[in-house]
């Protein structure tokens, strides 16, 4: 069982008697990139800043690497690397300066070797040569990878990003995307988007919220094929399906069975409850039937939008 | 890549722990930027350019208007001669001191906190292992440094060695005058660093601070008839008290109230500031 880094236990954060957050039990394990997901308004960013201790809880309690989140946020902070939605920066200052600011909250090294991890941060995000230039002139995406960097300075325990790759082009979201990759084994990283291809490509858990209250959490396979309608086999036969098809409804764990003719095949689409039980038994009862050609095979697997959307919904409608 | 392994500060730190730090970054925003050479000059011109006005231009037009003169003390009017004129200009550069650095006090304070929490800089700041505490003690350390050395020190260092050149002046009531003056400067830092923690608007901040000393500045003989003494225990009797210290008099025991109310006053805006700071949300 791997160590927990957040925990929560019935996080709540209120304004004026309506929750922004309601209620939320986080658990987060040791070097998980972790996609935090929710549309707009369902208080991703409130729990973000509740982790860091920049916004107080109305309720509840969280712990980060199991020091309180409200008791002990600056031992937590020192652990911790955090990029804002927006970031902002003192825009007098240098890419350089602006790191050097930072690093200077975690370490009491020689002046060399804070510059020299200053260096490896820039050389990271690929600002190594704007690093002498006045913030003032970055455009977002440099804004962001400078946001990245100063966050990792401290090659923290856990990185929280809040919309890493919001307001970036594709290839700013990819530079930021492979900067993730990066660091997966040196660092748990929580982060929030709305960019669900991103979450797909990159993390292995998921907790989505939605209107302050949470809807799922979980590694990101388990989500993707844990549908509300069991798991759904996709195969494509040739032949005459018939009689096979007459065997396998008539199974007590398939539940329906879509078929639609193709390019002169034949697509079926079992649904079962008991996927361990199609695992074993469906392929095999298809391959009786020695006339039978089986083309495709194989479980159909959820994009991560559809599970996301289909989550969001059914929690809109409670 | 191997990344350079280095040592972190630890995990029990004192809660000052990133204060020279802090004061660097906010340093920097004074020496790194035109606001040093900005100030310095405005006020040298403002306060300095008055003293020589007022030992070396005016004497001069007085003394070319003595017809002028001669007919208006013929007439019984009183008229000020221009050694009478040189006399009071210590007193009139810490009336115009008085008046206007609190005005460039309040102008350079106001956005020191607010612009922060609204921009989202404070966010990022305190994201970092340091408490608001040390934050805010950053800010007033260096601003405070700032105003008393680029506002009053550096302003009133040149102004007192023209002035005794020409005049007899006590360098000890001087001082004093200026101790006075630099309570005030910092009555008014803290106050409005204490609006720009509470405050949620520019125009908020602003108002109620210049509203502090200018309508203090205003009503306050319409006070001292209406309330009496109360008066004392506020900031507006302190460029009296200044006068008074200047022209050498021991402070009356009113004015000795005004000056310790007006530090207590100072320690209650920090209170509330670092109280209040402490409980926002940013």
């Amino acid at each position: 069982m791997p160590e927990t880094i957040i925990r929560t236990q019935q996080l709540t954060k209120s304004y004026n008697g309506t929750p922004a957050v309601n209620a939320l039990d986080l658990e987060i394990p040791k070097h998980s990139i972790v996609g935090f997901l929710g549309p707009n308004g369902a208080g991703k960013s409130t729990t973000i800043k509740l982790l860091l201790g920049l916004i107080h809880p109305t309720s509840g309690s969280g712990t980060i690497f199991g020091k309180s989140i409200t008791k002990e946020s600056r031992a937590i902070r020192q652990r911790v690397g955090y990029l804002a939605q927006q970031p902002k920066f003192d825009e007098t200052m240098t890419a350089r300066q602006t790191l050097r600011f930072v690093a200077n909250f975690f370490y009491r090294e020689s002046s060399d070797m804070i510059d020299q991890r200053v260096n490896e941060a820039l050389a990271l995000v690929g600002l190594s040569d704007k690093a002498d230039r006045p913030i003032k002139g970055f455009s977002g995406g440099e804004i962001q990878r400078l946001g990245i960097a100063q966050a990792q300075i401290n090659q923290p325990d856990l990185l929280i990003l809040d919309e890493p790759a919001a307001s970036l082009d594709p290839m700013g979201r990819r530079d930021v995307l492979n900067i993730m990759e990066q660091l997966r084994d040196k660092t748990t990283i929580f982060y929030s988007t709305h960019i669900l291809d991103d979450v797909q490509r990159v993390s292995d858990r998921v907790v989505i919220l939605n209107q302050g209250e949470l809807v799922v959490q979980g590694p990101i396979e388990t989500l993707l094929n844990s549908g509300d309608k069991g798991s759904i086999y996709h195969v494509v036969l040739a032949g005459q399906v018939d009689d096979v098809f007459e065997r396998i409804i008539q199974q007590s764990w398939v539940t329906d069975i879509q078929h639609r003719q193709m390019n002169g095949a034949t697509h079926w689409y079992v649904s079962t409850f008991d996927a361990n039980e199609a695992d074993t038994c469906l392929l095999r009862l298809i391959l009786e039937d020695q006339d039978i050609t089986v083309l495709e095979y194989g479980r159909q697997t959820y994009e991560l939008e559809d599970v996301f959307m289909r989550m969001v919904e059914k929690r809109g409608k409670q | 890549m191997t990344a350079t392994q280095i040592q972190h500060t630890g995990q029990t730190q004192p809660s000052l722990t990133g204060l020279q730090n802090l004061i660097s970054r906010e340093g920097r925003q004074w020496l790194h930027t035109r606001r040093w050479w900005v100030q310095l000059l405005f006020w040298f011109i403002l306060l300095n350019g008055f003293v020589m006005f007022g030992l070396f231009v005016m004497p001069n037009l007085i003394a070319e208007s003595t017809a002028e003169i001669e007919q208006a003390t013929a007439s019984g009017a009183e008229v000020m001669t221009a050694e009478e004129f040189q006399q009071d200009v210590p007193n009139a550069l810490f009336g115009l001191a008085t008046l206007f650095l609190p005005v460039g006090v309040i102008i350079l304070t106001h956005g020191q906190v607010y612009g922060e929490k609204r921009s989202g800089v404070a966010a990022w700041i305190l994201s970092k292992p340091i408490s608001r505490s040390t934050y805010l003690l950053a800010k007033l350390i260096t601003d405070a440094t700032g105003i008393i050395v680029l506002l009053v020190i550096l302003q009133l260092i040149p102004a007192y060695l023209v002035l005794s050149s020409v005049l007899i002046m006590s360098w000890m009531d001087y001082l004093q005058a200026t101790g006075l003056l630099i309570l005030l400067l910092l009555f008014y830092q803290t106050f409005t660093m204490m609006m720009s923690v509470v405050g949620n608007s520019t125009e908020i901040i602003l108002g109620v601070s210049f509203a502090v000393l200018l309508g203090g500045l205003v009503l306050k003989n319409a006070l001292v008839s209406t309330v009496g003494d109360i008066v004392f225990l506020t900031p507006w009797m302190l460029p009296d008290a200044i006068t008074i210290v200047l022209s050498g008099q021991a402070l009356p025991q009113q004015f000795q109230m005004t000056v310790i109310a007006v530090g207590v006053l100072t320690a209650v805006w920090l209170g509330i500031m670092f109280w209040q700071f402490q409980n926002q949300e940013l």
